[in-house]
């Protein structure tokens, strides 16, 4: 019996990696593949390898889509930069000082994770239409800057530096805002982590920008897809495929890039 | 008593958080507090209704069927995906470091993929006659085409494989990481005990697991609590045959812009607020156990 | 008596060639508190871990009460395991600690007296329902003690227990540590790197140094006959003087002559003349005179005294210059002041020959306390 179970562990990994990533390599595929073939589930390989669709789709014939992906692009850095610079500092101070309040207040930050943008997003519309940012690109990136788990986790990042840290900097003479600065330079790997998760969350996000874009040069990528497969049946699936390839590869790349600081800011977290 | 001088906090660092908070979520939560009490139009004049709106979430069937819904899929989902991340992280324990880390890559992309995406491509899967699912593993094995977008009964296991296939990957890695955590020391100590190395698990990996455990239970269940990609790409905006498939999301945004009516949308988004800070306490109470220091 | 305990030609090797442990053999009765002592690396750990089961040997066999071990799980062969700082489950009540082992041989319904009892002779009734944060090491490390007690432990494996502790707390555990022992009647082994805890507490000490046994005995045979220049190093403190040279015949009798040192050996070393050995002196063996002694046969070398340094028991010791060495010597009561000048010889009734190339103690003939 103990000999049959890493035969057992085998078979079992293979079939997980296979449902893993059967998906991915259909994905990859998809946008080569004519409607018809896309609906055989053999033979794996399309006809032709043709860029038809990608070609379709990044000349804007149909839907302004090299400009939907810049709308992506821009709403998750503008916001992920955004969020770094709101709730890093604050961690910071949550982390490492004591004051009257200090609790109330952070439950205050926290409750932006129990409610989410996308619990609030009909008032925020009201609210944005109201100052006239209804359509418009900083309206699908704000509601995102405050976040609560950017909070709560710059918190713990920096509540685990030693008390010695800080106080080296402030012996040398540094003020609050610079001993920040310092041990900003310390948790990088974290910053990074922090950095790329958000960013990913925000490529993603689905409801806000739907609600919050009226006309399509104004919509983001995954919300451009969804329509595009909502409208009708005219588009070949194969198109709707290859921009969703194109959509998956921001994340994807940064990830390639971030994997190391990633791999060690996980480790130290964990210790 | 300790003689800390501890310099004063500085303040200036917490205003723009703060600042953004009110303008991004303060503001945002009173205006949606109004608006669940006053009648239901977007634009335009509104009067003031009191509960009205909540009253009659407690007769809506639609509403309960969504809050039904979502419950279940996010109860489905911890107790899936756990469980499963929790054998993949024990065998990737076993993995030698380079293919652990090829597998590592490996396992977070399915998370990366934009939910959108996920679901048009589950579209394919899942679709009717020609879905892929039906036709490469249910037809060989002779089971009938199987509805999985129309049938009620089909459509909660399709969300759910939705929520394994994007979030098993990720769960693992990080009960991986738990696994990794735990001092080499205590598993001695037990086998010393007599404990045999399946129990050791048991008694030693497990408990010192829980906080992890609770992180990755809260990380689910609150992106099953937002879930709206899924569901509404799959479905459409009417939640799909019966409701099926309505989940909270669904509900809210489907009262708003299909039936245009923002008042009630927005209260039953709020009433299951308490529901949901229930659900997260009881996750973080299981992370972090009150103990008994004496 | 059979040993309870029984190790024949040891080893443990890694795959990668390192080799942990090699050729051990001992035995120990039942009833022995045997300490092992060695330089980091040297794989005293290891050897606990074999002995406890929780790794097995790539050489060699371990026999528990007559019978093989290989194959048998800690469990069957009944060990204790008190370690040096991770001794108690984070997770579990120090009661739950305690009755572990207990509930895991389904010894349930007697777990709660014994555990009492244990926890009464230890003195530590009151921390049952406590958790391990909330207790100080001294005490976490009494609970652990008290596991083993409770269930009655045949082996009683130790590694390192003291040394997280403060000072002063160190005699009171050492006690402890003797007192379960005792009441068990166990084999008890004590991985150490404090020479004076395994000198005071142990029957016998095992020397280890790169996996190979240097020398088993009694605390007393390891400190007046060591075996070998490592051995001798290794134990007592202050460090013994090692001072390289040959020995020389002369028309009667031997000499050493090493380092501007000259030191007669008698009619005993004559056999040994022309090798080249090390000279062993430790710091209480030296004959100490004033300047002013001159009249005495051996009139040794002078020195200055740099600085005297006081250890915690009131021995004093003298760091000595010799002609561009320093030597430590040790004074029961007061030293010479600093500055003074002494003339030195080392006594050579108490003083060591070793092989230069080997390590080796070398014996004199005429002297059988040597070999």
């Amino acid at each position: 019996m103990r000999r049959l179970f890493p035969a057992l562990a085998g078979l079992a990994l293979v079939v997980v990696a296979s449902f893993f990533a059967f998906p991915f390599l259909w994905l990859l595929l998809a946008p080569f593949k004519s409607d018809p073939e896309l609906f055989r589930a053999l033979p794996l390989l399309p006809e032709r390898y043709a860029f038809d669709h990608f070609g379709a789709l990044l000349d804007g014939r149909h839907i302004p889509f090299p400009r939907q992906l810049a709308n992506s692009l821009a709403v998750a850095s503008v916001q992920t930069a955004l969020a770094l610079a709101l709730c890093a500092p604050a961690g910071y101070v949550f982390g490492q000082h004591r004051f009257r309040g200090k609790r109330a207040l952070f439950a205050l930050g926290v409750l932006g994770v129990v409610l989410p943008q996308q619990v609030l997003v009909l008032p925020l519309l009201s609210w944005f239409h109201e100052l006239g940012l209804y359509d418009t690109l900083v309206a699908i990136t704000l509601p995102g800057i405050a976040s609560g788990l950017g909070l709560v986790f710059f918190t713990l990042v920096f509540a685990r530096l030693p008390r010695e840290l800080p106080d080296l900097a402030r012996a040398e003479g540094a003020s609050e805002g610079r001993v920040f600065l310092t041990l900003l330079g310390v948790v990088r790997p974290a910053v990074v982590s922090f950095a790329f998760v958000h960013f990913v969350l925000s490529w993603h996000e689905h409801l806000v920008p739907l609600v919050m874009a009226g006309s399509p040069a104004t919509k983001t990528a995954p919300v451009a897809l969804a329509s595009l497969y909502g409208s009708t049946l005219r588009f070949p699936f194969g198109l709707l495929m290859a921009g969703s390839v194109l959509a998956c590869i921001p994340p994807v790349a940064l990830f390639w890039m971030v994997r190391r600081r990633f791999k060690s800011a996980l480790e130290e977290l964990v210790s | 008593m300790s003689e800390e001088r501890r310099p004063r906090p500085p303040v200036l660092l917490l205003v723009p958080f703060f600042v953004a908070l009110a303008f991004v979520w303060v503001v945002p939560f009173v205006l949606g507090v109004r608006m669940s009490l006053e009648s239901d139009a977007l634009y335009g004049p509104s009067h003031f209704v009191g509960l009205e709106h909540y009253r009659h979430l407690a007769k809506s069937s639609r509403f309960q069927t969504a809050a039904l819904n979502t419950a279940r899929y996010a109860a489905s989902t911890l107790l899936v995906v756990i469980p499963l991340g929790l054998l993949l992280a024990a065998a990737l324990d076993r993995l030698p470091p380079r293919v652990r880390s090829g597998a590592a890559f490996a396992l977070v992309l399915p998370a990366l993929v934009p939910p959108v995406v996920l679901a048009l491509l589950f579209v394919l899967v899942f679709a009717g006659r020609y879905g892929i699912l039906n036709q490469a593993l249910l037809a060989p094995l002779d089971i009938g085409p199987l509805d999985w977008l129309k049938d009620p009964a089909l459509i909660p296991v399709s969300l759910l494989l939705q929520a394994v296939w994007r979030w098993t990957g990720l769960v693992s890695l990080v009960l991986a990481a738990g696994l990794a955590a735990v001092p080499k020391a205590y598993v001695d100590l037990a086998r010393a005990e007599g404990a045999t190395r399946f129990r050791a698990f048991r008694d030693v990996h497990l408990p010192l697991l829980r906080p992890y455990v609770a992180l990755c239970a809260a990380l689910l269940f609150l992106d099953a609590f937002t879930l709206f990609s899924g569901a509404y790409v799959l479905l459409g905006a009417s939640g799909g045959t019966s409701d099926a498939g309505l989940l909270l999301v669904g509900y809210a945004y489907q009262t708003a812009f299909t039936y245009g009516r923002f008042g009630s949308a927005m209260a039953g988004t709020l009433a299951t607020v308490p529901g949901v800070l229930l659900a997260l306490y009881l996750i973080l109470r299981f992370g972090k156990p009150a103990r008994a220091s004496g | 008596m059979t040993p309870l305990l029984s190790l024949r030609s040891v080893g443990k090797a890694y795959p990668g060639g390192v080799v942990a442990l090699r050729d051990v053999s001992l035995d120990v009765t039942a009833g022995e508190i045997v300490a092992i002592v060695g330089p980091s690396g040297s794989g005293k750990s290891t050897l606990l871990r074999l002995v406890a089961g929780l790794d097995e040997p790539t050489a060699g066999e371990i026999h528990v009460d007559g019978r093989p071990a290989a194959g048998l799980s800690p469990r069957e062969r009944d060990v204790a395991l008190v370690l040096q700082s991770q001794s108690l489950f984070p997770h579990m009540s120090v009661f739950d600690n305690m009755a572990y082992g207990l509930r895991l041989r389904g010894r349930q319904a007697e777990a709660k007296a014994l555990v009492e009892n244990a926890a009464r002779m230890l003195g530590i009734e009151p921390l049952l329902a406590r958790w391990p944060a909330a207790l100080s090491g001294g005490e976490r490390q009494r609970v652990a003690l008290g596991r083993a007690l409770a269930r009655r432990a045949r082996f009683l494996l130790l590694d390192e227990p003291l040394s997280s502790l403060d000072a002063h707390l160190r005699a009171g555990l050492r006690r402890e540590i003797v007192r379960v022992h005792r009441e068990l009647g166990a084999v008890t082994l004590l991985v150490t790197h404090d020479q004076g805890e395994a000198l005071s507490l142990a029957d016998r000490v095992v020397v280890l140094d790169h996996g190979a046994v240097q020398q088993v005995g009694p605390p007393r045979a390891l400190l007046d006959q060591p075996r070998s220049r490592f051995v001798a190093g290794f134990i007592g403190v202050p460090a013994m003087a090692f001072f390289a040279g040959r020995v020389e015949s002369g028309p009667t009798d031997a000499e050493f002559r090493g380092e501007g040192w000259v030191v007669p050996l008698g009619r005993s070393g004559a056999p040994l003349a022309g090798r080249p050995v090390v000279l062993g002196v430790r710091p209480g063996h030296w004959l100490v005179g004033g300047k002013e002694d001159g009249a005495r046969t051996d009139p040794g070398r002078e020195g200055r005294v740099e600085w005297i340094e006081r250890t915690a028991d009131g021995t004093e010791l003298a760091h000595v210059l010799v002609g561009g060495t320093e030597i430590v010597i040790a004074f029961p009561g007061r030293a010479p002041e600093q500055g003074a000048l002494l003339r030195l010889s080392p006594d050579s009734r108490h003083a060591f020959l070793f092989a230069e190339e080997t390590g080796e103690r070398l014996c004199l003939a005429d002297d059988p306390a040597s070999c």
